[in-house]
């Protein structure tokens, strides 16, 4: 579990919780997010479900992108558990993963979840993601 | 393929070979083409004996099971771990490395199912990754062994559907 603090650009923005087991594509997503131009506050990072209880826990956190298969609590279980907490409701979640069956899909429609992005997306894609969700300065 | 539902092997690895030119374009900005036999294994026999390979898989289960395996040569897993994450290749550790050649393998094969079997639910397990060596390679692309060549970035990759689960 890790935190870093990026510098933003002009006001800061949301904090965000990228939740995926692999180190690599948490490193693409971040460097994405401090790419696309949007003020950014904190990005921390889990490697599954359960590290990211653990920082939504301790942090102010206004967006959630988070991978569904992982070891230990994956992202639906994960998203589930969001569900149960009121303080957590108004947090952002966005899915991002290789699986976007129709099944996975339709799940996502019950896990409050407002964007669903399959891997693998080109960075200008997440970037778009940032883009639609952050409010304009 | 052990169930009927299973896909043809030579329709899987070419939708397999698809899905990694989708992932190579989208998110490595690098160029995939597949490859035949013969010119596989005549770009396997020009690369050194000595030279460090990678073995990424992942299992999946649904409506029918299996497992997708790609081997790639370790500095090129580096170079494209350094294009998806923007860092030069040479500042990357071999966990990074190894965490990459699974991440890769995980699109691929989630990409592939998505996309052939997209009503279709699949579980897809965590990325083994685990050194090959040449002669294993070389091994792997013999004729009749169910692999399929990739050239990428001008090297050569192999990439193998195996039906049925795996053993533990």
């Amino acid at each position: 579990m890790t935190v870093e603090a990026i510098t933003g650009r002009g006001p800061a923005g949301p904090n965000i919780l990228i939740v995926d087991d692999s180190a690599m594509m948490r490193t693409m997503i971040k460097r994405v997010a401090t790419l696309a131009g949007t003020p950014i506050g904190t990005i921390y990072e889990a490697g599954n479900g359960r590290e990211a209880l653990a920082i939504l826990e301790h942090h102010p956190v206004q967006f959630v992108f988070t991978d569904l298969n992982m070891p230990v609590m994956t992202g639906t279980e994960l998203l589930r558990e969001m569900l149960t907490r009121d303080q957590w409701r108004g947090i952002v979640r966005v899915i991002i993963s290789t699986d976007g069956s129709d099944s996975r899909r339709d799940e996502a429609k019950d896990l409050s979840v407002s964007l669903y992005v399959e891997k693998p997306f080109r960075p200008e894609e997440m970037r778009d993601v940032l883009t639609s969700l952050t409010p304009a300065p | 393929m052990s169930s009927p539902r299973s896909p043809q092997r030579p329709e899987a690895l070419a939708a397999l070979c698809a899905a990694v030119g989708r992932v190579a374009e989208d998110s490595l900005f690098a160029c995939a083409e597949p490859c035949n036999g013969p010119r596989t294994a005549g770009l396997l026999q020009a690369r050194p004996m000595t030279e460090a390979w990678l073995t990424a898989a992942v299992a999946f289960s649904g409506p029918f099971d299996g497992v997708v395996r790609m081997t790639l040569p370790r500095a090129l897993a580096g170079e494209l771990a350094g294009a998806f994450c923007g860092v030069p290749p040479q500042s990357l550790d071999a966990a990074q490395i190894a965490d990459f050649a699974g991440e890769l393998t995980n699109m691929v094969c989630g990409l592939w199912l998505t996309q052939t079997h997209r009503s279709e639910r699949f579980e897809l397990a965590a990325p083994s990754v685990a050194a090959a060596a040449t002669a294993d390679v070389a091994a792997m692309a013999a004729p009749d062994s169910g692999t399929q060549g990739i050239v990428l970035n001008d090297t050569p990759v192999l990439i193998a559907l195996t039906a049925g689960t795996p053993v533990a």
